[in-house]
């Protein structure tokens, strides 16, 4: 061991396209999957750590993301307002294609906080919208017959007023 | 890297099978979505459906109450419709986007809604008792309901003593069995003892037996139409009768625990049963027991069980409304209630003690009862060939024709 603490030892992490991030061990804490495959080497980890599903614009987003929490955390009492301004910003400083890849990167890297943050802000998106948008989405295709459509639009009709248009 | 990944062209049939959420992600995100918006998303496509028919996503939705709603079905007095109205949205956007007009479901052909009494609500689902001797469990949401007569009992006019407040309803969830219980509570004159009726959804069957209720309520007092279900047990203010003065003894709180099916007395506080008060009534609020009663100083006093079963935390508020009857607790923490000389919706603010009234008007309340809405179903497992429906999950507009099993 060479006597350096934990809280400075930085963890690199290499994307799908090559690029190299060094990221400080606590925050690579909150990267469960980094966090377990550490946990499991049996020598310390000095190579870069590939993420072969991770892209660099969400590894970059959710690194920003991580590192303006710990920041508002360990500082003073008025980061509960700055944290949610900066929470606000940050869901809509992202297309609807750029939250859902967000969202698969942080499912992967186990990112518990952010993930949870990100299913709500989608949860509010797509709350009040129409069946033909959510299936935009999540890119899902209509596996129903016209005809078996039409049945269930009808049997929860009274369901389907004061959608917004998309 | 080839970055048409990340695009989402409708008709781009490379969309890699990373691009789809996993299921368990999906989930979570329909989890967070008020029950009223998750319905619609049924359609999407056949796994939603089965996502959001699956009974144990209701479940985890209810109990995590993440985004519960507070609606109110209202059935006026002056022969309107009867309707459901969205409380939380009603302080925002007034009564006519927030009411919506609705049918109960009816047992015979021409059931007039006259015929109808509301009694309470657990888990979504509403307690209603259609003439003559139909008991109805109702979810106003997914439309299914449950029918099942009491007529075994009606040589003891359990609804005449009810409307007369000497006999006891109550309508509750056992989590143990996973089951829903209906309970009746008279007494019989001629054999000089009380009775309880209790109906199984699960078994379909009713059983009586012969019980002792604490302090004879059904024979002295006025009963709460009908109980508060509340932490798995069922409540009733049991007041001493208008003209009888201070029984010995005073006003108690009767409680059916749901598990352990056997009565119980609650104490009221000390400064309600010393003084003598209008008879009062029981509601629950933000998850705790409250007794309210409107007072001769032209006030509303409630009393909030802020911890279950201590005493000590009995805290009381004064409501400066006269004739203030509390509904629920809103997720800021005030008490909204109707205020029923303005024949209104009002928020009481319970830290700067402010009244703020919404607009509109209720045509006076003749029976209503607040809920919750939720997408759980019915236990269905009595039934020997259940027809299953594309779902097959749901009792939706199944009329259940069976004479329940009578069992003493």
């Amino acid at each position: 061991m060479s006597g350096i603490s934990d809280t400075e030892r930085m963890i690199t992490l290499k994307t799908v396209e090559g690029t190299l991030f060094d990221v400080k061990s606590s925050i690579a804490k909150d990267l469960k999957t980094v966090q377990a495959f550490i946990d499991d080497s049996d020598d310390d980890v000095t190579s870069p750590i590939p993420l072969p599903n991770v892209f660099t614009r969400e590894l970059s987003r959710i690194l920003d993301y991580l590192n303006n929490h710990h920041r508002f955390r360990s500082g003073i009492e008025k980061a509960d307002e700055e944290m949610a301004r900066y929470d606000a910003e940050f869901a809509k400083s992202m297309s609807h294609e750029e939250l859902k890849a967000l969202i698969l990167a942080a499912n992967y890297l186990n990112v518990k906080d952010l993930l949870e943050f990100l299913n709500q802000t989608v949860a509010d998106v797509i709350q009040n919208k129409s069946v033909e948008f959510v299936r935009n989405f999540f890119g899902i295709e209509n596996d129903y017959t016209p005809e078996e459509e039409e049945k269930l639009r009808n049997e929860n009709e009274w369901a389907f007023n004061g959608v917004e248009q998309d | 890297m080839d970055m048409d990944v990340h695009s989402n062209k409708k008709n781009n049939r490379n969309i890699s099978i990373d691009d789809i959420l996993p299921a368990e992600l999906v989930r979570e995100i329909l989890m967070r979505i008020p029950i009223k918006n998750l319905v619609r998303l049924r359609c999407v496509s056949k796994l939603w459906n089965t996502l959001i028919s699956d009974p144990n996503l209701p479940k985890s939705h209810f109990d995590l109450s993440l985004a519960p709603s507070h609606r109110l079905l209202v059935y006026p007095d002056d022969s309107t419709k009867p309707t459901t109205v969205d409380l939380d949205a009603l302080f925002l956007d007034g009564p006519s986007k927030t009411s919506t007009n609705v049918s109960f479901p009816s047992n015979k052909e021409n059931q007039s809604d006259d015929e109808v009494y509301i009694f309470n609500s657990c888990r979504g689902f509403i307690a209603l008792f259609e003439d003559p001797h139909y008991i109805v469990i109702w979810n106003p949401l997914t439309r299914s309901h449950r029918v099942f007569s009491c007529e075994g009992y009606k040589n003891y006019s359990p609804m005449r003593k009810l409307l007369k407040r000497s006999a006891m309803f109550g309508f509750g969830y056992d989590a143990s069995e996973d089951d829903y219980l209906v309970l009746l509570a008279w007494r019989n004159t001629r054999q000089m003892e009380d009775c309880l009726g209790l109906f199984s959804l699960r078994t379909n069957s009713w059983t009586t037996s012969k019980v002792t209720l604490p302090k004879d309520p059904l024979r002295k007092r006025i009963i709460s139409l009908s109980g508060v279900f509340l932490n798995g047990a069922i409540h009733w203010w049991i007041a001493p009768r208008f003209g009888t003065g201070i029984d010995s003894g005073g006003a108690i709180i009767l409680v059916f625990d749901m598990i352990e099916r056997r009565f119980w007395e609650m104490p009221v506080p000390k400064e309600i049963m010393t003084n003598y008060h209008p008879p009062g009534a029981l509601v629950e609020l933000g998850g705790c027991l409250a007794i309210w009663f409107s007072n001769f100083d032209k006030k509303t006093d409630i009393w909030i069980m802020k911890e279950y079963k201590v005493q000590s935390s009995w805290t009381a508020y004064k409501i400066p409304c006269f004739f203030f009857r509390p509904l629920y607790l809103s997720n800021d923490g005030d008490i909204i209630g109707f205020d029923m000389l303005k024949s209104c919706l009002a928020k009481y603010n319970v830290n700067n003690g402010e009244m703020l009234q919404s607009c509109g008007k209720f045509c006076g309340l003749n029976d209503f009862c607040m809920y919750t809405e939720s997408l759980l179903a019915l236990p269905d497992d009595f039934m020997e060939d259940t027809n299953q429906d594309q779902s097959g999950k749901c009792q939706t507009g199944k009329r259940f024709k069976r004479a329940p099993i009578w069992r003493t």
